[in-house]
């Protein structure tokens, strides 16, 4: 069985020499390499060609991200398995997007490293189960948040008129109960599609609908 | 050109008498055939919803807009006898037509066909 050619880097000797024995200790693993920060990681990186690099984040010289943003452009086919101690989410979002494979913490079981080196050499990804969903949620709660905040940005009166104008009637009509010109009716409905992005009057009722403004 | 058509729940699940589904059937033809010869819309809405006591039936687009009462005035024009004929179509169901236009606004046709008792007693 071909192993997976394993490089790492971290700036703790006797972290790196812990984890060399871990991973040697798996039968479909072989560590070729050790770096002790980024420059030299991606140094050898460059020459040893590995499958993996698991990558510590906090390092001297370049850091954890600098050296994965780098990596990426210039060897896209190691894949790159981030070990830390930092459970910011902040972080998480800036690593997925330099395209990290893998994301583990460091309190976290040797095994779960080893599991997160076998799903990115298969190309899949790992991201620590707890740091990921709660990731997920408060992106999750930020979209609605978003939605909230569309929502609240419509005056009283460009609801009135967007309720009005989803139940069917005319500008003209509106422009009577609402006791307002048809020219400002006009413009309000101008406002309401810029403001919700919403081009036809289709989109205006399906908005509606789902605001529930049309139940009576 | 995208048309977004929007039919109400009611509408979907309950038929019509014959005469009525065949005038909303010609009046969205026309304001549809108006609004590709006409107006240079990007997009046309089509909604067909049930209210209480009528059905109706809007086509609007968001293309240049014209003064409909100009052209009503105006002599005799295709366009004219078209928006003439929706007039007709609606008026002989017994319901409405309106036309609401202005320049560079886009133009809506809203019609309404009040709901005979008995279709309103079957649906």
């Amino acid at each position: 069985m071909k192993k997976i050619r394993i490089l790492l880097a971290d700036d703790h000797k006797m972290l790196r020499e812990g984890l060399r024995v871990l991973l040697d200790s798996q039968t479909d693993m072989q560590v070729v390499g050790e770096a002790a920060n980024g420059t030299e990681a991606l140094q050898q990186a460059d020459r040893l060609k590995p499958n993996v690099l698991v990558l510590d984040l906090s390092m001297p010289e370049l850091n954890g991200l600098q050296t994965t943003e780098i990596l990426r452009t210039r060897q896209p086919a190691i894949k790159v398995v981030v070990l830390t101690a930092n459970e910011d989410e902040s972080y998480l979002n800036r690593l997925c997007q330099a395209g990290v494979a893998g994301y583990v913490l460091k309190r976290s079981p040797g095994e779960d490293l080893v599991q997160a080196i076998r799903m990115a050499a298969e190309g899949q990804v790992y991201f620590d189960p707890i740091l990921a969903s709660k990731a997920l949620a408060r992106q999750a709660a930020r979209l609605t948040a978003g939605q909230e905040a569309n929502q609240t940005q419509l005056s009283g009166q460009e609801k009135a008129v967007l309720s009005l104008i989803a139940w069917g009637y005319s500008n003209k009509e509106v422009a009577e109960r609402l006791n307002v010109s048809v020219k400002t009716v006009e413009t309000y409905r101008v406002r309401i599609a810029e403001k919700l992005g919403l081009r036809s009057r289709s989109q205006l009722v399906k908005y509606a609908l789902q605001q529930g403004w049309l139940n009576d | 050109m995208p048309v977004d058509l929007h039919i109400g729940p009611d509408s979907a699940n309950h038929r019509l008498p014959h005469e009525f589904e065949t005038a909303l059937y010609r009046i969205t033809q026309e304001a549809l055939t108006n609004v590709a010869r006409h107006t240079q819309a990007h997009r046309v809405s089509v909604l067909l919803e049930r209210r209480p006591g009528y059905v109706s039936l809007i086509v609007e687009d968001d293309g240049r807009g014209f003064e409909a009462q100009e052209i009503l005035k105006a002599p005799a024009s295709h366009h004219k006898l078209g928006l003439l004929g929706m007039q007709e179509r609606a008026k002989l169901a017994g319901g409405t037509l309106t036309i609401e236009s202005a320049p560079d606004v886009g133009t809506a046709v809203i019609a309404r066909l009040p709901i005979p008792v008995t279709a309103a007693a079957k649906g």
